[in-house]
């Protein structure tokens, strides 16, 4: 059985600057993994490169058994293949439930306008449903973008730095929401700095350094990893 | 094959007119390149700056080359008001691409009606006598009209450069380009910086409005035809990189004057928009890419 | 409201339109009316891209010239009925927006912008090199003196005219209802989060380009014999432009009546300015308007009176 999404060798580069050397990562279907790693360790590139965002210039990225290298994110989107945002990026000009049309409309082959109350409800945004994105809080804004997300029904979702910036409780309310569509059947993979939140979540912890992959397995085995501690707390 | 020595003073010429782009495009290479303000009226400011230098010339019979010291300054002046206003309308309330453009694209129509209704849509001419004499080095012919504008767009370009990269104020600006945020942290006010750095934009195209006078008779429009040389010239040349446009700059009068010569004259502008279209499609970096 | 609905009672507007400048019995009203009128369709046409969508079109003129210069070349060959030049102007002006799009809406708005500027300079060449076409010297376009039912020809370009207009406003309503017009919204909003929604940007921007010179195309196609003689510098003027521009954003670009606003308040002041004053001061109006309008009521006026909804620009 294949993995949902496997990437093998990923390279990318930025002019002379390697973002990503010969990077082979999996993620199976259901399945919750946190990536790690130092500022500039080539996390978000990585996100971009699987989302369709960036072009990798060698090696393959496979999701539900086909090679998705070449679609750009709006094709890797309907085939369930589904990123957020660093910083959150609400349409500023629709309202909450407006928000949610977008994906419905281009991304979910099968819902109706029920679609985008059950995801309101899901996040807890349904009282907010007229608001528009300039009037809702950082943490509203986040789980909007999880939202608009859910509504494009993903099988596999990277979730990149949601939580930066998130006071410990807001933490809290994110992590909980993301373990609830974890538990509808959605892969994943999680992004983070906030060392408890991406511990708690992860069922499996991979790292980068420097654009390589350096540890891949078990959350307490990497942690307890030398070269892991290593890039973290320097030589 | 066209006799060596036409093809040599095409070229020369060519060399001295693309030189003499590059000093209009720095302008806009520090304001779209390194800014990210699409300047679209910038070639127009080079325009109003000749025209200043035609008045001052007309008025008070002073030289155009003298008449910098004074359009330079005000130009920077002006780049100061006209940046606050972009950032109050349009930075600060966030991103809104089209309605930036709109108002540079408006900026640049209101100028020419004016130039338009105060000096008609005649030709000015600068009463510089040493325009009209030509070097000549060999077979080469080198009108001054060319030359000057070539050596004082050379001038300009150095300068910016050096500011740019050897003076505090002009690092923190190359600093602001790469990362708002990092400026921020350093203690630097970035508004305050790109309003300099706009100001320099536009006294940049000040000075090369004063070359510019120098080098053939104004008429209100003009500017047009080097909205897509300068946009051509920045985007070849990589998008913030001085010595970039200067060689994206020279590459540009070089074809268009060859073109000129043996195609006809009205073929010239279709050149530099034609290379633009070109770039954008094949590879928005440039040559010299960031 | 359902959308034969709105195109009954938009053909019933028109026609009522038409029969009021019928009733004043003066040839003037028409001439008038026509220049109003492209005005009409021109603003709506750029606002699908650039109110919609947020992608400048300063080549305005390029369509136009485009659908005008199809029309004088094909007449040499074959003469048409004016509704079919139409058609054929809108066709080509649409390929080429097509074309255009493909070349440059894979990047920034800004790259779009320039590029639709240096459309209209190198369209501006072709044809001033083109003999076939009058070159740079001009091309007369003789216009008949009868036409079947209309009687005069102006009463039967306006007709042409105000049915164009009428098809342009269905169909940017038709736009703003659908799905399709949703994801010009968030193409407009944030390009890069509608891209991550699953809205095919490229292909939508390719749309919205393509209709929106098609339609410029067919309100250049009359142009001709509207004003007889046509010749590549007054053909491809930046007036244009600047008119297709200020109109919107002075209106209010979030929906149809904006435009329209615009143009109507616009297009019938400046036939007054620029009899009264001059066409320059009257260029000059329209220029500080729009600096004006966009730095200080971004909403237009449609903004200002209330009218534009919750779909307001970012």
């Amino acid at each position: 059985m294949n993995p949902l999404f496997q990437t093998k060798g990923l390279s990318k580069r930025f002019g002379g600057f390697v973002a990503l050397d010969d990077v082979s990562i999996a993620v199976s279907a259901g399945e919750r993994v946190g990536l790690i790693g130092p500022n500039g360790s080539g996390k978000s590139t990585f996100v971009g490169c699987a989302s369709g965002s960036l072009r990798n210039e060698a090696g393959e990225v496979w999701f539900r058994d086909g090679r998705v290298d070449g679609l750009s994110p709006h094709r890797r989107v309907r085939v369930g293949l589904v990123r957020s945002f660093q910083l959150p990026r609400p349409f500023r000009g629709l309202t909450v439930a407006e928000n949610l049309r977008v994906p419905l409309f281009f991304a979910n082959a099968r819902g109706g306008s029920e679609v985008i109350d059950e995801a309101l409800e899901f996040v807890g945004l349904a009282d907010r449903r007229h608001a528009m994105p300039g009037d809702l809080t950082q943490v509203d804004l986040r789980k909007l973008d999880l939202a608009r997300a859910s509504v494009a029904a993903p099988r596999l979702l990277f979730v990149d730095e949601a939580m930066a910036g998130l006071s410990h409780a807001e933490v809290d309310e994110i992590l909980a929401l993301l373990l609830r569509m974890n538990a509808r059947g959605v892969a994943i993979v999680m992004i983070e700095h906030i060392m408890r939140a991406v511990t708690q979540f992860s069922q499996r912890l991979v790292v980068l350094v420097a654009g390589r992959k350096v540890a891949d397995g078990n959350p307490d085995e990497v942690l307890a990893n030398a070269d892991v501690q290593r890039a973290y707390l320097g030589e | 094959m066209p006799p060596f020595d036409l093809l040599a003073n095409a070229i020369v010429a060519g060399l001295l007119l693309g030189g003499f782009y590059a000093g209009v495009a720095a302008g806009a290479t520090i304001s779209f390149g390194l800014l990210d303000i699409a300047n679209i009226a910038h070639p127009a400011f080079v325009v109003f700056g000749a025209y200043a230098a035609f008045v001052l010339s007309a008025q008070f019979q002073i030289d155009p080359l003298v008449s910098a010291l004074v359009v330079v300054p005000s130009f920077y002046v002006a780049g100061l008001l006209v940046y606050q206003i972009y950032h109050w309308a349009f930075e600060r309330r966030g991103d809104d691409p089209m309605r930036g453009l709109a108002f540079f694209f408006g900026l640049m129509f209101v100028g020419e009606v004016l130039l338009i209704l105060m000096f008609g849509v005649d030709y000015r001419y600068t009463s510089a006598n040493y325009a009209a004499t030509t070097l000549k080095l060999g077979k080469i012919a080198l009108p001054l009209r060319q030359l000057i504008p070539f050596l004082g767009a050379g001038a300009i370009l150095v300068a910016a450069q050096l500011f740019l990269r050897r003076t505090f104020l002009g690092r923190a600006i190359l600093g602001v380009a790469q990362d708002h945020t990092a400026i921020r942290l350093m203690g630097a006010n970035p508004v305050r910086l790109k309003r300099i750095a706009f100001g320099v934009s536009l006294a940049l195209a000040g000075a090369a409005g004063v070359l510019l006078l120098i080098l053939e008779p104004v008429e209100p429009s003009i500017g047009r035809d080097f909205i897509g040389r300068v946009f051509a010239i920045a985007v070849l040349g990589g998008m913030g990189s001085l010595p970039g446009t200067w060689i994206a700059a020279v590459l540009l009068g070089v074809i268009e004057n060859l073109t000129s010569i043996f195609a006809g004259a009205s073929w010239a502008p279709a050149v530099s928009f034609g290379f633009l279209l070109l770039t954008l499609a094949v590879r928005p970096s440039g040559l010299f890419g960031r | 409201m359902a959308f034969m609905r709105f195109f009954a009672i938009a053909v019933v507007v028109a026609a009522c339109l038409f029969a009021a400048m019928k009733s004043v019995g003066n040839d003037y009203v028409f001439y008038a009316g026509y220049t109003v009128l492209e005005y009409v369709v021109l603003a709506c046409a750029w606002n699908i891209l650039g109110g919609y969508v947020g992608y400048v079109n300063f080549g305005v003129a390029a369509f136009l010239g485009i659908g005008a210069y199809t029309g004088i070349a094909l007449g040499k060959i074959a003469p048409l009925p004016l509704p079919a030049m139409m058609f054929a102007g809108g066709a080509v002006a649409g390929l080429v927006g097509l074309g255009a799009g493909y070349l440059t809406l894979r990047l920034r708005g800004i790259f779009f912008a320039i590029a639709t500027l240096a459309l209209a300079v190198v369209v501006q060449t072709l044809v001033t090199n083109w003999e076939f076409v009058g070159g740079s010297a001009g091309v007369y376009a003789i216009r008949p003196k009868h036409i079947a039912i209309f009687g005069s020809y102006i009463e039967y370009m306006v007709f042409l005219m105000l049915s164009l207009a009428v098809v342009v406003i269905a169909v940017s309503r038709a736009i703003e209802t659908s799905g399709m017009g949703l994801g010009f919204i968030a193409i407009r909003d944030d390009e890069i989060a509608a891209e991550a929604t699953g809205v095919p940007t490229l292909r939508l921007k390719l749309i919205a380009t393509t209709l929106s010179g098609a339609f410029m195309g067919m309100a250049g196609a009359p142009l001709p014999y509207y004003i007889t003689f046509l010749e590549p510098s007054s053909a491809f003027n930046l007036s244009y432009a600047v008119n297709s521009i200020a109109m919107p954003l002075i209106g209010g670009t979030t929906a149809w009546f904006g435009p329209v606003l615009g143009a109507l308040l616009l297009g019938i002041s400046q036939q007054v300015v620029t009899v009264t004053i001059s066409s320059e001061v009257n260029l000059l109006i329209v220029g500080f308007l729009l600096i004006g309008f966009v730095v200080l009521a971004p909403q237009g006026l449609i903004g200002l009176l209330g009218l534009a909804g919750r779909r307001r620009a970012a």
